[in-house]
């Protein structure tokens, strides 16, 4: 039996008038702000929408985020061009380096700065610059190193990577090319402007961000499952080699710009303790591959919260709160001040 | 494999798929098949145990009708001991023991008792109960005995409602599992409607209150009364959700295999007392106490103690029907609580004409007093169950403001998020709408009279809430431990 011209614009009018019904309730009940968001036309890396205030809500924080001219979480990026007496440190991560969960003055870089800066022996004025975007896996860390920390001219790069960033990378995905330069994400050309545009009108549909996230988490939980399916080491190895490679090239990127390359860890606390050991583990090897620092908070950020008995994370977000963030700094502090050579111009 | 699972997403198409390409002559024997793979998914050797029943259970009632009047009962009595033995030993057998055990201890006696760990058979209350009303009504001479072996398998086993009901009878599913069944596209079409409305009741309802209600259950020391009451709230309606839920998936493949299975429920939470609540809640097994064991035991006791035989025959009806739900003071506790709310609405029968409750109020109060009887069902003792009970009553004092707050930032005080306890309370006034709606006039006749686009704007709605709004991690059905 065929079905009408007339049955098919009836279907599609049902659809369409459900969509618009699931548009009016989900625009009363989320509260997220999805237009925040834009895609930088020349590199195609998600960014927030530069200069602009929104606010960040969980079920134990409130936060405005204010985003800098680059369109990330901080404060405005200094120019380019350096003082002799300024030492530039880029941070680069993703959630946790971002950190909408907290105002500027409570993030790892500025509390860094902070600390830094009030050495009575300084060589330098320090900054420390925050290049940090959620979602973020050790690629895209070095992409947006590459796009947005580079043309900054940094003394030091600091990359925090977590469980999470770890995660991200792809077994057998080709990171670098043959001579070990870092692969570049394919920029958005102008002739996909429309594809930018589409994406802009999406992100103002509630309904279509969350049919979006709905699909790309049940895609995440379905390659979870499979890959604990297929099972374990042999994968995990991959991925590690994978994350190496990525090091690997990153390290070299940054040596590039004449800057120092440092790794610094942190295993969220729901990771477990094999994926934290794992993390310590590997990034310990990478580093001393490539000749590199490196860093695990996780042991003084410990000492801290048995000091103080405050948890470095949210009781209902695996994020750091404020305390987290000056548990980090300090971490971050006692490391750069006890190896000297990291905190010295090349 | 459970409704929810992935395997079974893809193990029902398939089998429909196979089944309308099947001639319909062998269609009975694909159903079987697929049955005795559903059952054996979760316990292969499992099945010899429903094999040797349904063999006695068949060859028994085949007997009956073949044996003079005297001997009949002997064959009814064989069957039903039999069914009962097994569940008595999976089900029974270790509650039974641990009580004599303390009881022993009480008096001062030594008694050890012996442990059985078995796993309990997949819908073994369910399976053993269709069975027994099989021979019961072969042996009132009700329904002839099926004299296929397999017809009569495929009435035990038929996988939609082998694990969880409804507690079918012989005479409502045996001839549809012989007789030929053609393709129905308005069929298949209402069946997979009532699949995705017990997809919706399982999966967006019944499983984001369970979060809740579980992290209540899990802190119960430490969370004051409000939040109880919310778990208290929440039970009945994951309970419910889950358990219709589930039926409705369970109607819904059948219909869409062309056969019609019993309903369960009729809007029960719109009862005006505890006995019309149980005429509309879990009414297959409602149904079968009363035919099978009130109506027997009532006619025999009335006849002595007109008064006193009703109520003790209620009694002891909804105490084995608490006991039936599991091997637990905590259900025991339930049916002898429904049994007396029962007795006590039955003498307070006439106090009604002189004060007159508005409908709505009796349905608040029946609402009530069923919710606050599911502590029972829920709570894993009766120990719990108390501190529930006690906890319920501690942590008023509570300023409006505060209160309010807390709903705000919901995961402390009933451990899901804002999102979560806006989607639940969003879907349970749509289900409240819907069931009402359905109290007044069979909904599924008059969706079909809508005009096409309504009725794909509701096709869709549907599907696009199950992707949303579908609890991911999802739980196994709350009725598939009995």
């Amino acid at each position: 039996m065929l079905i009408s011209v007339r049955s098919v614009l009836q279907i599609i009018l049902g659809i369409v008038l459900a969509c618009l019904a699931l548009e009016a309730v989900l625009q009363v009940m989320d509260q997220t702000n999805y237009d925040r968001f834009a895609n930088d036309p020349h590199t195609g890396l998600l960014l927030y929408k530069p200069d602009i205030a929104f606010t960040a809500a969980g079920e134990c924080y409130t936060n405005t985020v204010r985003t800098n001219s680059l369109g990330l979480h901080g404060d405005e990026p200094p120019p380019q061009r350096k003082k002799t007496d300024e030492f530039r440190i880029v941070l680069v991560g993703s959630s946790f380096v971002e950190a909408t969960q907290v105002s500027i003055p409570d993030l790892i870089s500025t509390k860094l700065a902070n600390l830094l800066n009030a050495q009575s022996n300084k060589k330098y004025t320090y900054e420390v610059i925050p290049i940090g975007f959620s979602g973020n896996g050790t690629y895209l860390d070095s992409q947006y190193f590459l796009a947005y920390g580079a043309p900054l001219k940094p003394d030091l790069v600091i990359n925090l990577t977590t469980d999470y960033d770890h995660s991200r990378a792809e077994p057998g995905a080709s990171y670098a090319d043959e001579k070990g330069n870092l692969i570049m994400q394919k920029p958005v050309l102008q002739n996909e402007s429309l594809t930018a545009d589409i994406k802009g009108l999406l992100r103002k549909s509630k309904l279509a961000m969350n049919l979006f996230y709905r699909f790309t988490e049940l895609k995440a939980d379905a390659s979870a499952d499979i890959s604990s399916a297929n099972s374990g080491n042999s994968d995990a190895a991959k991925q590690w080699a994978a994350d190496a490679e990525i090091f690997k090239a990153y390290d070299k990127a940054v040596r590039s710009v004449q800057a120092q390359f440092m790794v610094t860890s942190w295993a969220t606390p729901e990771s477990g303790t094999s994926t934290a050991l794992a993390l310590h583990e590997e990034l310990s090897q990478a580093a001393q591959q490539d000749d590199f620092a490196y860093q695990d908070l996780a042991p003084t950020i410990s000492v801290q919260e048995a000091k103080t008995g405050i948890s470095a994370s949210f009781n209902c977000d695996a994020h750091w709160s404020a305390a987290g963030h000056s548990y980090a700094a300090q971490a971050l502090y006692d490391y750069l001040t006890t190896h000297p050579s990291l905190l010295r111009k090349s | 494999m459970t409704f929810a699972s992935f395997s079974f997403a893809v193990f029902f198409p398939v089998v429909a798929a196979f089944y309308y390409l099947c001639p319909p002559r062998f269609r009975w024997a694909l159903l079987l098949i697929a049955s005795c793979y559903f059952y054996m998914v979760f316990m292969p050797q499992y099945i010899l145990i429903l094999f040797a029943l349904i063999l006695i259970d068949f060859f028994a009632a085949i007997q009956m009708e073949r044996v003079p009047e005297n001997r009949r009962r002997v064959f009814l009595i064989v069957s039903i001991v039999a069914n009962l033995s097994m569940l008595f030993f999976f089900k029974y057998f270790n509650f039974f023991n641990e009580n004599i055990s303390s009881l022993a201890h009480a008096f001062g006696l030594q008694y050890s008792p012996l442990t059985v760990t078995l796993l309990l058979p997949l819908g073994l209350s369910f399976h053993v109960f269709q069975s027994i009303s099989y021979v019961i009504e072969v042996y009132r001479r009700r329904f002839k005995a099926e004299r296929h072996l397999s017809t009569y398998a495929l009435y035990v086993m038929f996988f939609p409602q082998l694990v969880a009901g409804p507690i079918e009878r012989p005479q409502h599913l045996l001839p549809q599992l012989s007789a030929q069944i053609k393709w129905d596209r308005s069929k298949v079409i209402s069946g997979a409607r009532l699949m995705a409305w017990g997809y919706f009741k399982k999966l967006v309802i019944a499983d984001r209150l369970g979060m809740s209600v579980d992290y209540i259950y899990s802190h119960i020391h430490h969370v004051p009364g409000p939040s109880i009451l919310f778990a208290m709230l929440f039970f009945s309606f994951q309970l419910y959700t889950d358990f219709s839920g589930y039926t409705d998936i369970a109607r819904g493949c059948a219909r869409i295999l062309g056969i019609e299975i019993v309903s369960n429920f009729a809007q029960p939470y719109f009862s005006s007392s505890i006995a019309e609540f149980w005429r509309r809640w879990h009414m297959s097994l409602s149904s079968w106490f009363r035919d099978y064991l009130f109506t027997p035991l009532g006619l025999t006791w009335v006849r002595s103690f007109p008064r006193l035989g009703t109520y003790a025959a209620v009694f002891i009806t909804f105490t084995l029907m608490g006991l039936w739900h599991g091997a637990n003071w905590t259900f025991i506790v339930m049916g002898m609580l429904f049994g007396l709310y029962i007795i006590v609405g039955r003498l307070t029968q006439p106090l009604k004409k002189y004060v007159p409750l508005p409908r709505p109020l009796q349905i608040l109060v029946t609402f009530a007093l069923t919710s606050f009887t599911w502590t029972f069902f829920r709570a894993p003792d009766m120990s719990t169950a108390f501190i529930f009970i006690r906890q319920l009553f501690v942590g008023w004092n509570v300023s409006v403001p505060a209160l309010f707050a807390n709903l705000q930032y919901p995961s402390d005080s009933l451990g899901i998020s804002r999102s979560d306890l806006l989607i639940a309370i969003a879907s349970i006034l749509v289900l409240l709408a819907v069931e009402y709606l359905q109290s007044k006039e069979a909904l599924s006749p008059r969706f079909e009279r809508q005009p096409l686009y309504v009725r794909s704007a509701a096709y869709a709605g549907l599907a696009l809430s199950l992707f949303l709004f579908a609890v991911v991690a999802t739980k196994s059905f709350i009725y598939f431990q009995f």
